[in-house]
């Protein structure tokens, strides 16, 4: 009785969802359509050295070992990529090169720089001139200026050993070696702080699976309208298999919307000319957890806002509010790690961060179920909690 | 079959009962209506009696079973709500198997239930429709279908012709009629008077919780309409009329019709004559039997006893 029950249930509610052709589109392109966009926008925001690789066209007038370690500095920083142009070229030149190459910095390295680097009191920084293009930000600006300071005392430095060298042993080694570098979400792995599309799908996937609320609690409210609830309570069906029979066909289709952005990570977005969502080693295991914990959580939630709301409209503001609510507070929208300390701690109080957060480290650090149990089992008690709370407030409407 | 005794239910912080000591009682196979204004409890009734809502005080039996045997009450018995509770993107035919299904019907008693359902509710050709596009008989049909699927031996119909066009209605209390021939026992619930007049032969008229009045349809109608002469005359009378008419109560029904209380015969003849003093002629004049809409409203208005 109860498997007929449940398989009634579940059929008509797939029939119900199968006539709702917009709704359906609406869960399946929207997380969709989020991911491809932010994926792409933000694409720079995520490169690893703070965004996109600015050309800096190099004029070495000096054509000298000094000068070649100002412009090596630049080299080894990954945010800069240099291109040398003829040493003829005089400051027009230069600038009108920046505009018609799209560059973002010219360095211009005058002659006489070396001789002032040896000597004492020259100011060799003055025979260095740097040209910046509009587009470019103050931080980037900061980091070429870092980058040229660091050349010119590295360049200093090697004048000093030069002259130092007669006289007592002296090594330079080291000035300008590569510093260790960890990144928040990196581990043990190298290069592993989130992507743009490791940031985006499991972000809007969360999102879009929560997004089951609108259309689960609006079925709910209907049957209550209509007198649908009250006729199935004077059924025999006991009301755990009708509400088993109606979160199943919501539960499959959570776990077909997972299915669908993760592709959309792995194919969409780069076929758009974004960065592939790399799943390789990451635990199957893992991510079909998080998928089950984030379903279930986004069930309750959905149950709790069918039961608290009166009306459709009621339900939609509650549930589509709410839902953009926990997104916004929850790192869905703007990653948690650019926000400041305390919006960081208030991420914790959204579910939709828990989800984010075990896929990404699923996706960053190859984390398997057991590493993301703490988040899966908050979702579930989430979700858990929501059904009780629906179930006490649905026996008291019913009293 | 359904025996109710001094059953009493209170909502929670609610400052007065929504039924009080109600007597009801409805034999095998009988078609019984329940009659009462808006709010006067008949939904708590009918919950009561499905097993939906807990039995507070007061004695509930049917068919010898007690409202804590929820499993067999739930399923000897249907409900058919006033609103078309099913669902409007489904097919007749989709919404006939979800109901089936949640009472456990399936197989061969699915496929005979069907058969029924659609011949006494007159479904046939719309089986495959969505619900929501059929006519606003066609779905009450549906909804009184919905309540068949699973033959029950109890039926509770809730205003189930609300809203119909006249071809509907016929059809709705002709499936009734069916029902009611098929050992089915109906508890019938309706503002349609002469449709509960023509269709149940016993009655419990409710209000505010209480039993007001209940018996056989024709003894409620003797009993409380057995005092009343209702006269209609050919023309508008003048206004002096309702002086001499006084010693008998008059209540005019409209400009020409009066009804007066006429205790005894002899009552009866002084009312004759001194129409015919006052020089009014008169159409017709009906004696000791009322339409049960005058009945039911003078009982909510005055009260009455059982």
């Amino acid at each position: 009785m109860k498997r007929l029950v449940v398989a009634a249930c579940a059929y008509k509610e797939m029939l119900l969802l199968w006539r709702d052709p917009q709704t359906l589109l609406l869960l399946f392109l929207m997380p969709a359509v989020f991911i491809l966009v932010m994926s792409l926008a933000l694409q720079d925001r995520f490169e690893q050295g703070g965004g996109t690789v600015a050309t800096v066209l190099v004029v070495d007038a000096d054509d000298s070992s000094s000068a070649k370690t100002v412009i090596e500095s630049l080299r080894r920083n990954e945010g800069f990529e240099v291109a040398e142009l003829e040493a003829a070229i005089d400051d027009d030149a230069l600038q009108e090169r920046i505009r018609a190459r799209d560059a973002g910095f010219g360095l211009r390295i005058d002659a006489g720089f070396e001789e002032a680097v040896y000597a004492d009191g020259g100011a060799p920084a003055s025979h260095v001139h740097i040209r910046v293009a509009p587009k470019i930000d103050r931080q980037r600006e900061a980091l070429l200026l870092a980058a040229v300071r660091q050349g010119l005392g590295q360049a200093r430095m090697e004048a000093l050993s030069d002259r130092l060298a007669p006289l007592v042993e002296f090594d330079a080694g080291g000035i300008g070696a590569e510093l260790d570098v960890a990144y928040l979400y990196g581990g043990e792995r190298e290069g592993a702080a989130p992507s743009s599309v490791q940031q985006n799908v499991p972000a809007w996937l969360v999102f879009g699976i929560f997004f089951v609320v609108i259309p689960l609690s609006n079925t709910m409210i209907r049957e209550r309208q209509s007198g649908t609830e009250q006729r199935l309570r004077t059924t025999p069906a006991d009301a755990g298999s009708i509400l088993a029979g109606k979160l199943l066909p919501y539960f499959a289709l959570n776990q077909l919307q997972a299915v669908a952005m993760l592709l959309v990570g792995l194919w969409l977005v780069p076929a758009l000319g974004g960065a592939a969502l790399e799943i390789a080693g990451v635990p199957v295991a893992t991510l079909l957890l998080m998928a089950v914990a984030v379903s279930v959580a986004a069930l309750g939630y959905a149950l709790l806002v069918a039961a608290l709301s009166s009306t459709t409209e009621q339900a939609a503001m509650l549930g589509g509010g709410g839902n953009i609510i926990l997104a916004a507070i929850g790192g869905i929208m703007v990653p948690e790690f650019v926000m400041p300390p305390a919006l960081q701690a208030l991420t914790r109080l959204s579910p939709m961060a828990w989800g984010l957060d075990g896929f990404l480290l699923a996706f960053l650090e190859r984390a398997g179920p057991v590493e993301v149990l703490g988040y899966a089992g908050a979702l579930i008690a989430f979700g858990v909690a929501g059904v009780a709370l629906a179930g006490w407030r649905q026996g008291r409407r019913s009293e | 079959m359904i025996s109710v005794e001094g059953l009493t239910h209170r909502y929670p912080g609610m400052e007065r009962d929504a039924l009080h000591a109600v007597d009801f009682q409805v034999a095998r196979g009988s078609l019984a209506g329940l009659l009462g204004p808006n709010g006067a409890g008949k939904s708590t009734l009918l919950a009561i009696l499905n097993g939906v809502t807990s039995l507070q005080q007061g004695r509930v039996s049917v068919a010898g079973r007690t409202p804590a045997d929820r499993g067999w009450l739930k399923s000897a018995s249907s409900l058919v709500p006033q609103a078309c509770a099913f669902y409007g993107t489904l097919t007749a035919r989709e919404n006939l198997a979800f109901f089936a299904g949640v009472h456990g019907v399936r197989g061969d008693r699915w496929r005979d239930g069907l058969e029924y359902c659609v011949e006494v509710a007159g479904l046939g050709g719309v089986l495959d429709q969505r619900a929501a596009t059929l006519s606003g008989g066609l779905q009450r049909r549906l909804n009184l279908a919905i309540g068949l699927i699973n033959r029950p031996h109890i039926l509770y119909l809730d205003e189930p012709t609300v809203g119909v066009d006249a071809e509907s209605r016929r059809c709705i209390t002709g499936a009734i009629a069916t029902l009611r021939r098929d050992g089915t026992t109906i508890v019938y619930t309706s503002h349609y008077m002469e449709e509960v007049e023509a269709l149940c032969d016993h009655l419990t008229v409710i209000d505010q919780g209480r039993t007001v009045a209940a018996g056989a349809t024709d003894d409620l109608l003797e009993r409380f309409g057995g005092t009343s002469m209702l006269v209609t005359l050919r023309t508008i009378p003048p206004a002096a009329l309702d002086e001499v008419l006084q010693p008998w109560s008059p209540v005019w029904l409209d400009a020409r019709r009066v009804r007066l209380e006429a205790t005894d015969t002899e009552a009866a003849t002084a009312i004759m004559r001194a129409l015919d003093s006052e020089g009014v002629a008169i159409e017709r004049v009906r004696y000791g039997v009322e339409r049960l809409e005058d009945v039911y409203l003078r009982l909510l208005r005055h009260g009455g006893t059982t």
